[in-house]
């Protein structure tokens, strides 16, 4: 039983590190990022090729994973989406030129490292169990949670708090006062767009750390439909609507998994999804007119 | 004459598949068109393919239903589940309706894979019937007819709720109707598709009808033009077609696919069928600019 809280955990931490990614763009500038799925995938074959190839040490390799991805995101953002945004376009066009984008992305990674599946060496990490009452858990899956859940904290201060914070809440509630008010809205978007992308592209390495022979090229798409019905069932409203919208998916497909067999997991996710879209379309802890930063 | 008959001939037998693919894809981009015209964004339309491809699967294997009256069952059968699909999801908007199709659509893709009958995930085998002057004649007519619809009191209408559903319903418009009206012909027109796909690959399986084949048939509108009727047939055409002939560029081919697609977002704001009143505009500036330069030295 401990044993598979532990298992959900570890699922929800990297579900939720994703779809904080979707909420905060989609709070900011009310539109989709579908290249975060690529972004993802990127972080991870970065952190991979820093310790395979260049035998970084996995400390040092995290770092430029993250920071990789969120000049990725900042390159989609200045490419792919603020012209759009500059002529107000809506929400359906940067939707497909992020798509594309996202294409672009992929297929440069399957250019650059092939159609082969890589993983982690199991040497990065120690490998000496720890028991937690009756739970037998590796220390990866420790770092993994425990990161996940700082990160989550130090965003919300973040937000909250500091003066960056307040700069993105103010352009999420209104861009034009915002701008009145004399922030730099281009630069704060810009900024949003590479923390998102940097907790994507961390979401992936974790992901790769979690799962043997999962960093392809390809490895967006599992987890691309999972980050929507996270942020729908969560609400795009709030930090902790992520969150708990994370623990309810991974929940939900652990619960599939043991009780009903795996090739339902899914359906019960995305039934999940249908009907508290259906039931409650601002999500369970979202309000209306009000977004997550 | 033969010459050229000759060669068209040959033009066929090499690229007859990308051909029939295209018409198919473009069908399945009006499915999403129609749900786009009153400004609904849907990614349900992968869903209703499945259902009109296994229909026409179980109709051909099991009885002996012919193709035509088969092309009619799966199309209602498709619209009549859109039409149920959308009376929970008329109240969504924008991208959680988007969201909630996408649901929709693993669902379905979910039932497929575990449905016994259809053959689950390994997929069902079918006879072949669908030809290309069937797949173009559908088109030619669905195209027409959606044409006329567009400048009709009924288009009108339709582009009012995208325009402003509040001001569409205090004019009188019954905006719910319409709307459950453009659900049901989604499903028909992706429906149709579906059995047309099913009679012309021999084979269908779950993984076709899934994310990536929605996401697939929204570019093909945006990037031909979501705003009239000729512009979904047009980007599917196009865009199912560029990677062939972008081959040349062997490895790089499907980077340049992408690249392109992000360079029609970006400088045709209302896609492809924008481009000759762009160009003429370029031209007819550059032409004001080149008569002016001599007085300006002069």
């Amino acid at each position: 039983m401990l044993q598979q809280v532990f298992n959900t955990l570890i699922n929800a931490s990297i579900y939720a590190l994703f779809a904080m990614g979707y909420a905060l763009v989609f709070g900011v500038l009310d539109i989709l990022n579908l290249a975060h799925g690529a972004i993802f995938m990127l972080g991870a074959f970065t952190a991979v090729q820093a310790v395979l190839g260049w035998h970084w040490p996995l400390v040092l390799a995290i770092p430029l994973g993250m920071v990789v991805g969120g000049a990725v995101g900042v390159v989609l953002d200045l490419v792919a989406v603020a012209p759009l945004q500059a002529r107000g376009s809506g929400f359906l066009t940067p939707l497909i030129s992020t798509i594309a984008a996202g294409i672009v992305f992929e297929n440069i990674s399957l250019g650059l490292f092939g159609p082969d599946a890589y993983s982690f060496p199991t040497s990065v990490f120690p490998q000496t169990p720890i028991t937690i009452g009756g739970a037998v858990v590796q220390p990866v899956d420790l770092f993994v949670i425990g990161l996940t859940v700082c990160l989550m904290v130090g965003l919300t201060a973040m937000l909250r708090y500091s003066t960056l914070g307040k700069a993105i809440r103010a352009v999420a509630a209104n861009r034009l006062a915002a701008q009145l008010l004399g922030i730099n809205v281009a630069r704060v978007v810009a900024i949003t767009f590479f923390l998102a992308s940097a907790l994507g592209a961390l979401a992936g390495i974790f992901y790769g750390l979690e799962l043997q022979d999962s960093i392809s090229f390809n490895m967006g798409g599992s987890v691309q439909l999972r980050g929507l019905a996270v942020i729908v069932v969560g609400g795009m409203d709030s930090i902790p609507g992520v969150m708990l919208g994370a623990l309810a998916l991974a929940s939900s497909e652990t619960i599939g998994i043991t009780e009903i067999g795996s090739s339902y997991t899914d359906a019960i996710a995305f039934g999940l999804l249908f009907l508290i879209l259906i039931v409650r379309p601002s999500g369970i802890l979202g309000r209306r007119g009000s977004r997550v930063v | 004459m033969g010459g050229l008959s000759g060669a068209l001939n040959t033009w066929y037998a090499a690229n007859n598949n990308l051909i029939n693919d295209s018409g198919l894809n473009a069908i399945l981009a009006l499915s999403v068109f129609v749900m786009l015209a009153c400004g609904l964004l849907s990614l349900a339309s992968p869903a209703y393919m499945a259902i009109g491809a296994y229909t026409a699967a179980l109709l051909s294997n099991n009885t002996g239903v012919p193709f035509p009256a088969q092309m009619a069952v799966g199309a209602l059968l498709a619209g009549v589940v859109a039409f149920v699909l959308g009376l929970p999801l008329l109240r969504l908007r924008g991208v959680y309706l988007a969201i909630c199709t996408v649901g929709f659509v693993a669902i379905t893709q979910i039932f497929f894979n575990t449905w016994t009958p259809g053959g689950g995930g390994n997929g069902i085998s079918i006879s072949a019937a669908t030809t290309t002057w069937q797949i173009y004649l559908i088109l030619a007519i669905l195209c027409f007819l959606l044409w006329r619809l567009e400048g009709s009191a009924l288009g009108r209408s339709l582009a009012a709720i995208r325009l402003d559903e509040e001001a569409a319903r205090s004019l009188g418009i019954d905006t719910v109707a319409f709307k459950l009206g453009a659900f049901a012909l989604s499903g028909i027109l992706a429906g149709l598709m579906g059995v047309l796909y099913a009679r012309l690959h021999y084979y269908i399986d779950p993984s076709t009808f899934g994310f990536d084949t929605a996401l697939s048939a929204l570019t093909y509108v945006v990037v031909g033009g979501s705003l009239t009727t000729l512009g979904s047939p047009l980007g599917a055409i196009l865009i199912t077609a560029l990677p062939e002939w972008l081959r040349a560029l062997n490895d790089y081919r499907t980077v340049v696919n992408g690249l392109i697609l992000l360079a029609v977002i970006l400088f045709l704001p209302g896609g492809l069928v924008e481009l000759p009143s762009r160009l003429r505009r370029l031209i007819g500036a550059g032409a004001r600019r080149l008569r002016r330069s001599p007085e300006t030295r002069g």
